[in-house]
């Protein structure tokens, strides 16, 4: 059975499938938290276990290893990843599993009426990990294979070296896929003993969505679970999260025919407790709405293909970018024009109320089009869990209706204008070298 | 374009409902000239639409790759009542979405948005098709944008790898003509040659418009009417593209050295027609194929995706996709797994050796993902706007949407095997990496 690609650099998506729905939950005796939304609009079911570690928890040096567990923990699967592949087979699911800044999470999707069976499965494969030497030696080169495809790409490799920038000495806790270096230096020893510390009742979640009842997952739950003893609280690493002390040029010659820029600040964390994270969230869906004045100045110009902003918001990081393609020809102006209107991005130019109500409009037909497909809800849950916490899943449209332009003009100057920043250009040589020569030269758009 | 009925993902099977149950609530009728396949749902505050412009690369020469592209792109940046990019600003305002997906077989404009928007969104549709500007300012830049995102396909190792074997396998076909236009064809359209083409080729008869959400079918003729409906009908037959001959000898290689991390690594073949009795088989044989390559060369530790992709087009392709860094290795293991394919029986629960057991559950596996997938599909609306235009265009009725599923006589072992050898007398590969990696085994 092939299972596809995991997700390595997934970001928090604040759509909000099938958000009218309850979600209830309860907690075992052993800290396991529960979470059940109940969606009859289909017969099937998605059952996650998350756990909370993830790049945030890998120190120095073990960079990708918790993706490492993900991928081990199916070969760890009592009597092997054969039996898993029939055991999931038996009860027509399929299943994956993914690995974020601060959560890995597997998952399955089944039929309803083998919903139970999947979260036994899943119970199972979470509470057995047993590595071994060979494991590791068989699916190193896999992991390896799927870093080199990232570095294949001009793109990918942008995002990785601007983000790496940006984070400075603790990139290792963003790091979520870790590289050749330190992939191949990762041991047995170091992924038991961080299973051994993560993969604990009281440090994971079991969610689950779909046409299923809340009472007969919670009695599977204490089933599956219940035995399993809570470990001693895992303490939350402490992180120094370091201010770039400067901005910094990123310039990257690759063989392609056009200009990306890539401009990276540090944004508020999406953390239960941060206040900025929505208006953030607000700011960069006004800005990359196609009705904006900043995409009519920058796009509509013609001066790019486009202009695209995210916010990727994770429970002890976040980081804000904008990316814009460019052609050779318009490329220096471009790139410029970018810069100056993030000096001053705090001024709002151009931009309205109205925009904001644009921006809640088009999120209201992202969520009603993600409520067609209830598959997505437990996995959407599952990164909340991971980041702010389900409770500002629920407030999350109060909230987002409460945001002003004021609330977005402070924090554009708060985590753009004012904000040191990584900006990374992939382009051709020859342009690169003309576009430092303009810089040198203190040059103007 | 939608990943529609895809068997890469790995999902559920429950108690499926009958496929043609949604398809069985829609029906059809003309307005001036024009298909209109419509479903209504009440129980949906969204509407879907989806304009189909047929004909697609059947329509298109190597000079003319693009055209349909660059003139929705120039359109949507200008029509008479939406100058200078408003028709955009207009849907934003509304959050509806506009999405052109150029095929091979066809190019679709689709909008998902509320259907209480519908009658905004259809009117910036509609002025872009029926008046556009298509100045030469607005088609300068559109050529811009486009050429930005070919030159940007034609670099990244995945898709290029794709087209690279594509412009092989289907040369003198009409496949290989990129629908979405190259760097050399984008570059060499005019805007006159645009305008042209809106002159010529936009005639209600190569138009077809399916709609599914909550709207009447007196609201929708209404808006088709005064705006479509007074286009040209034109003489347009929608019609399937030809066969690729078939060509005698050993298979042919498609090879481009690059100093990449690792390598890709591409067979394809072309199967059969969808109305053929051999296509669900080749499908079927593709999709064990897929699973085969997943467990044994990712098991083997050569790559971390390793799969038999399906191009669901009038003529399919299949065969088999991966990045690996030991290519050497992995490239007899694909060929063995296409050799085995040719004798697979596919067994029952009850078979003893090892290989019946692993062909059964992989077959289970694939019956259950295709019911799952349609089900799925049919539960958006513009996911069912796709199902019932795919039934119409490849089975004639918009109805027929049982035949985007396999009957149970298509899990046939003589018939998967013919499927498997068919796959394996056709099959053209393609290579992007270092190529000393592959050590001569060509």
């Amino acid at each position: 059975m092939r299972r596809p690609p995991s997700a390595l650099f997934l970001a928090l998506v604040l759509a909000r499938p099938a958000a009218a729905q309850t979600t209830r939950d309860t907690v075992l005796a052993n800290g396991l938290q529960v979470f059940v939304a109940e969606n009859h609009r289909l017969p099937e079911a998605t059952v996650v276990v998350a756990v909370r570690t993830g790049a945030f928890t890998q120190e120095a040096g073990q960079d990708g290893v918790a993706h490492m567990f993900e991928h081990l923990l199916f070969r760890a699967y009592p009597k092997g990843e054969t039996a898993f592949n029939r055991e999931t087979s038996f009860i027509d699911a399929g299943y994956n599993g993914e690995t974020t800044g601060d959560y890995v999470d597997y998952f399955l999707e089944a039929p309803a009426n083998h919903a139970s069976d999947a979260v036994k499965i899943l119970a199972r494969l979470v509470r057995n990990g047993r590595f071994s030497e060979s494991d590791l030696k068989a699916e190193r080169p896999i992991v390896l294979d799927e870093l080199a495809r990232g570095a294949s790409d001009p793109q990918s490799l942008l995002e990785r070296r601007v983000s790496e920038r940006l984070w400075g000495p603790i990139w290792n806790r963003v790091d979520v896929g870790g590289d050749s270096a330190s992939v191949s230096s990762l041991s047995v020893a170091t992924v038991q003993s961080q299973y051994t510390r993560y993969y604990v009742p009281n440090n994971m979640a079991l969610i689950v969505s779909g046409d299923v009842s809340v009472r007969d997952i919670w009695k599977t739950a204490s089933d599956a679970f219940g035995d399993w003893a809570r470990s001693a609280d895992v303490p939350t690493p402490h992180i120094d999260y370091p201010e770039l002390p400067q901005s910094a040029f990123l310039l990257l010659a690759a063989p392609v025919s056009d200009v990306t820029i890539l401009v990276a600040t540090q944004g508020p964390p999406d953390a239960p407790d941060d206040t900025d994270a929505v208006p953030v969230e607000m700011m960069t869906a006004v800005l990359g709405n196609a009705a904006s004045a900043f995409q009519s100045r920058l796009v509509g110009s013609g001066l790019f293909t486009s202009v695209r902003c995210r916010y990727l918001g994770h429970r002890h990081d976040g980081q804000i970018e904008f990316r814009g393609r460019t052609t050779v020809e318009r490329g220096q102006k471009a790139v410029l024009t970018l810069l100056n209107e993030l000096n001053v991005l705090d001024a709002m130019t151009g931009l309205a109320d109205e925009d904001l109500g644009y921006a809640r409009r088009s999120t209201a037909v992202t969520d009603a089009l993600a409520a067609e497909e209830p598959s997505g809800l437990a996995e959407a849950l599952a990164s909340w869990w991971g980041g702010p916490g389900i409770p500002a899943y629920d407030a999350f449209d109060g909230r987002l209706a409460h945001v002003r332009l004021a609330d977005v003009a402070r924090v554009a100057g708060t985590y753009v204008a004012h904000r040191n920043r990584v900006i990374g250009i992939v382009a051709p040589r020859q342009f690169l070298v003309e576009l430092q020569g303009r810089l040198a030269g203190g040059g103007q758009p | 374009m939608i990943p529609l009925l895809a068997v890469l993902v790995t999902t559920s099977l429950p108690a499926p409902s009958e496929p043609g149950d949604r398809a069985d609530t829609a029906f059809t009728y003309m307005v001036g000239g024009v298909r209109v396949i419509q479903q209504i749902d009440t129980s949906t505050r969204l509407a879907a639409v989806g304009v189909y412009l047929l004909g697609g690369t059947t329509l298109l020469t190597p000079m003319t790759a693009g055209i349909e592209n660059l003139f929705l792109d120039a359109a949507a940046r200008g029509s008479k009542a939406y100058p200078r990019g408003m028709g955009t600003v207009a849907l934003a305002r509304t959050g509806t979405r506009e999405t052109f997906a150029m095929e091979e077989d066809w190019t679709a404009i689709w909008l998902q948005g509320f259907a209480e928007d519908i009658d905004s969104s259809w009117a910036v549709l509609a002025d872009e098709l029926v008046r556009p500007t298509l100045s030469d300012t607005l088609v300068a830049l559109a050529r811009d944008g486009l050429l930005a995102a070919a030159r940007a396909r034609y670099e990244d190792p995945e898709q290029r790898i794709k087209a690279l074997a594509e412009s092989v396998m289907f040369a003198g076909h009409p496949y290989a003509v990129d629908p979405r236009g190259n760097p050399t064809s984008l570059s060499a359209l005019s805007a006159d040659d645009v305008r042209n083409f809106d002159r010529t080729e936009l005639v209600g008869s190569r138009l077809m418009v399916v709609v599914v959400g909550n709207v009447t079918k007196e609201h929708l003729t209404a808006l088709v009417q005064s705006t479509l409906g007074s286009l040209p009908i034109g003489s347009y037959h929608w019609s399937l593209p030809p066969a690729l001959p078939y060509r005698e000898g050993k298979p042919g290689w498609t090879v481009e050295h690059r100093p990449l991390p690792t390598t890709y690594l591409l067979g394809y073949c072309t199967g059969p027609q969808p109305s053929e009795p051999l296509y669900w088989p080749f499908r079927i044989a593709n999709s064990l194929y897929s699973g085969w390559l997943g467990g044994s060369i990712r098991g083997e530790g050569l790559s971390y995706e390793a799969y038999a992709p399906f191009l669901d087009r009038a003529l399919p392709v299949g065969g088999f996709a991966m990045s690996t860094s030991a290519p050497d290795k992995a490239f007899p293991l694909a060929i063995e797994a296409l050799n085995d394919l040719s004798e697979l029986q596919i067994g029952s629960e009850e078979t003893t050796d090892e290989s019946g057991q692993r062909w059964f559950w992989y077959s289970r596996q694939v019956r259950r993902d295709y019911l799952n997938d349609l089900r799925d599909a049919q539960s958006t609306v513009l996911g069912t706007v796709e199902v019932l235009a795919r039934a119409q265009l490849f089975f004639g009725n918009y109805r027929k949407v049982g035949a985007l599923l396999p009957n149970s006589g298509a899990f046939n072992d003589r018939a998967l095997a013919n499927a498997a050898a068919l796959c394996k007398s056709r099959i053209q590969y393609a290579y992007l990496g270092d190529t000393t990696r592959m050590r001569g085994k060509w």
